[in-house]
């Protein structure tokens, strides 16, 4: 039982592991994404108005 | 005698056994203690010293409630209350039952402090730095990890052994919503565990922080170089982040879900709920929850002989996220390019902000130009959403009609 739940442990540690790279994955996304938009924004605020 | 009787507090000492008058005047003297020391600043006074006057008034006040049968009890609460008609009856009696009732049974009153907590966060650093926050926030979890089969070990009930695993992430309403979800018969004793050792982690954490070799923790870092974020970015994660998460662990969502919302009503910008959830929501459900805690914690608690084992295991959780997270710290400065002063390592044990001030104050004692504490709150922030995962790991798992709980014997 208690080698059982060492198991456990140790497959919770490796869940929490793969969670908190999806988790640094989904911020360097936003990040890029964010950062393309802002580029976005800030090229067509230098258009010259029609 | 008769005149005693007019006294009842007192008067209560000569009618019960002996161990249990002991037990009284032993957990008066702890509800001293703890005013005295949160009134000194040792122990942390926002949840502290409620809570030590809490314990002092509820067993002080233990009276003679009926006369014919010589029931003893007091006027706070009654947690054993468990039929509808006895609820409705000490609701009426018992001024802290509507609280326990309808805030602590639910869980209620560590999501209102997870709001509270979500609109003062700042998270600039964990979205400048993820992999660096993430990395060493999974790294103080070693003493979430590594608890639950050694409180197995130590005979504790599956349950039990993952809700006293979850004082290794060193977060009080984490603790406390984990163990009401896994363990409802120790959740006093083990959050009070969690919230006294917590309270003293800014005076053990220096002693473990001088494993790491003199040099290494007086490394200077610039903060000028953390690239700024956009409030758009924040609000965007606190959004994905909690639907993400919600989804992979629904038993857990009303927590996710008050900690995201109060930090995407920051990032948003919406004063109003700004000031409510970080100022009297927050600071509300505090002293209510300290004080509802101490109302809690009568004689009957001291006397389960569990209470010992949790002691243990609380100490034994917080030593080994600490030393999870210096060895992180460790590792990170090995693998990077940048100076890293290793020290940040032990913020990320989470406990928002104690142990990033922990973090600082060990550099500063070795190299006064030492500023780590813009760094440090990125693991710490980081922390608290690795926590977060594990006690949705455990909850789902562990509670008694969880997916592994019958594989573990329980």
């Amino acid at each position: 039982m208690v080698l059982n739940s060492l198991i456990f442990a140790l497959i919770a540690y490796g869940i929490a592991m793969v969670i908190a790279l999806c988790v640094a994955l989904t911020i360097k996304l936003i990040a890029i994404v964010v950062r393309r938009g802002d580029k976005l924004a800030a090229a067509s605020s230098a258009l010259p108005e029609s | 005698m008769l005149i005693l009787e007019l006294f009842q507090g007192i008067y209560t000492f000569f009618l019960t056994a002996p161990e249990i008058a002991f037990g009284r005047l032993f957990l008066i003297a702890l509800g001293l203690l703890f005013v005295f020391l949160s009134y000194k600043k040792i122990l942390e006074p926002l949840v502290m010293l409620p809570l030590g006057m809490g314990m002092l008034a509820v067993n002080a006040g233990l009276m003679v409630m009926d006369a014919q049968t010589g029931q003893l009890g007091n006027l706070f609460i009654n947690p054993l209350a468990s039929n509808v008609e006895q609820v409705m009856y000490y609701l009426q009696i018992d001024f802290l039952q509507p609280i326990y009732n309808f805030t602590f049974s639910n869980g209620l009153i560590a999501c209102l402090v997870f709001m509270g907590i979500g609109a003062i966060t700042d998270i600039d650093i964990l979205l400048a730095r993820p992999y660096m926050s993430l990395f060493l926030a999974i790294c103080a979890e070693l003493g979430t990890v590594l608890t639950l089969p050694i409180a197995m070990a130590m005979g504790l009930a599956p349950n039990e052994s993952a809700a006293i695993a979850l004082v290794g992430g060193a977060d009080g309403p984490m603790v406390l919503y984990g163990s009401i979800m896994l363990a409802r018969d120790l959740f006093v004793p083990i959050t009070v565990v969690a919230y006294v050792y917590l309270g003293v982690i800014y005076a053990g954490y220096p002693f473990l922080a001088k494993i790491i070799p003199r040099r290494l923790r007086g490394i200077e870092m610039d903060w000028r170089t953390i690239p700024q974020v956009s409030p758009g970015a924040k609000f965007t994660f606190a959004i994905l982040a909690c639907g993400f998460l919600c989804l992979l662990f629904p038993v857990a969502a009303p927590l996710f879900g008050s900690f995201f919302v109060g930090l995407a009503i920051k990032e948003a910008g919406v004063l109003r709920f700004i000031e409510f959830l970080s100022g009297p929501l927050l600071y509300g459900a505090t002293f209510f929850l300290g004080f509802t805690l101490g109302a809690l914690l009568g004689v009957d608690i001291i006397l389960n002989p569990k209470v010992l084992t949790l002691l243990v295991l609380g100490i034994i959780a917080l030593t080994l996220s600490g030393l999870g997270g210096i060895t992180g710290g460790l590792i990170y400065h090995k693998i990077t390019k940048e100076p890293f002063n290793p020290l940040i390592g032990i913020a990320a044990v989470s406990c928002v902000p104690t142990t990033a001030k922990v973090a600082q104050k060990c550099a500063v004692t070795v190299n006064k130009k030492a500023m780590i504490l813009p760094f440090a709150m990125g693991p710490c922030v980081a922390g608290v959403i690795t926590t977060a995962i594990f006690t949705g790991i455990y909850i789902t798992g562990f509670r008694p009609e969880g997916v592994f709980f019958g594989l573990f014997g329980g």
